[in-house]
């Protein structure tokens, strides 16, 4: 694989964790208007899409270090 | 500060990330071929370093989160990242596929086999928190003890024998201290060298989904952590270690008795926390 499409693959990981990263905000947005017993179900969720966004960036990461060893 | 001021924040510092995965993208976007090695390096070091800021972004977020939950009283209940722990999958075919099919279970039969889950997921949870840390009964440290034909394969039981001053101290720990004459123990008691210095006291314990409702033990406990709380001017925590998801009832029914305990002494701060690891038959 070139280095362009390596750094395609980074720039779309990306991308994604971005995306994803929107619907954390606009969920966040949404709690004033949640009922009170949908709360903690609420922020479970947060917590979980939270969760999935770092573990998605700490792979983006590691495709970092395989870049910079491969063609650094 | 109000509930809706600490949900601005919230939703403040979620935007901090994008800033600078912004960043990253537009650096990324000039990195190609007619870079030379060490500019090529030094570009892809930093973004690693704008990478790692942007992690340590989200975790300040989920720490706002959970000071969220814990302030205005609601669980914080997380699953555990058991499909990370090595051998996970022999621990779930250990506590669930060995059983007898359901439609052949009677009464004594489904309260044997929920006692041996019971002990199964306590040894797996008291080796997932390591005896170097906390204060355990140690159950694990003997084999003979263990009379469960269901019992995984897969424990790791600590190599070096438990010393009877070790056994004593632990059981000495695992008590209730603040409530006379209580014989109330925890599963699990972090030991103080090995304690947050912003927690008065850690504690854990470990529970099937159908054992949740021991109330009066739990407003025992909830009593000892509220009283250590305010002794010590800082906030007590209990994790609740249960192998299927609680039901959000069962959880406020928990949070309940924590609520009424830190009423009662003023001051008092207790955090809840549970953690689950299936998410449990609902048949």
């Amino acid at each position: 694989m070139a280095l362009t499409d390596d750094i395609e693959e980074f720039k779309a990981k990306i991308s994604r964790i971005v995306d994803n990263l929107e619907e954390i905000s606009a969920s966040s947005s949404s709690i004033p208007d949640t009922d009170q017993k949908d709360l903690s179900s609420k922020f479970r969720s947060l917590e979980d899409e939270l969760d999935e966004v770092s573990s998605q960036l700490n792979k983006a990461i590691d495709l970092l270090e395989e870049i910079r060893a491969k063609y650094g | 500060m109000k509930f809706s001021d600490d949900i601005e924040y919230l939703k403040r510092i979620i935007r901090n990330p994008f800033k600078t995965l912004e960043e990253v993208d537009e650096i990324a976007s000039r990195l190609d071929d007619s870079c030379d090695a060490d500019e090529f390096y030094s570009t892809v070091t930093n973004l690693i370093d704008l990478c790692e800021e942007a992690v340590s972004n989200f975790g300040c977020i989920s720490s706002q989160i959970q000071e969220i939950q814990r302030k205005w009283g609601f669980a914080s209940v997380r699953r555990l990242p058991v499909k990370t722990i090595t051998d996970w999958d022999k621990w779930q075919r250990g506590l669930q596929d060995k059983l007898p099919r359901k439609e052949n279970y009677n009464q004594d039969l489904k309260t044997l086999l929920n006692t041996w889950k019971g002990d199964n997921w306590g040894f797996f949870v008291e080796q997932q928190l390591f005896f170097e840390t906390w204060h355990l009964e140690g159950k694990m440290w003997t084999k003979e003890d263990i009379d469960s034909p269901y019992l995984p394969s897969v424990i790791t039981r600590p190599k070096d024998p438990r010393t009877q001053d070790e056994k004593n101290l632990d059981q000495q720990m695992l008590r209730v201290t603040n409530i006379e004459h209580s014989k109330v123990e925890y599963d699990a008691v972090r030991k103080k060298d090995h304690l947050n210095p912003s927690l008065a006291k850690e504690v854990a314990e470990f529970k099937l989904r159908e054992t949740s409702t021991r109330i009066n033990q739990a407003k025992t406990q909830a009593e000892d952590l509220a009283r250590e709380s305010v002794k010590q001017g800082k906030p007590s925590r209990i994790t609740y270690y249960f192998y299927e998801q609680p039901s959000d009832k069962k959880v406020e029914k928990i949070l309940e008795i924590y609520k009424t305990a830190s009423e009662k002494h003023s001051g008092a701060r207790v955090e809840v926390k549970f953690l689950f690891a299936e998410d449990g038959d609902r048949k």
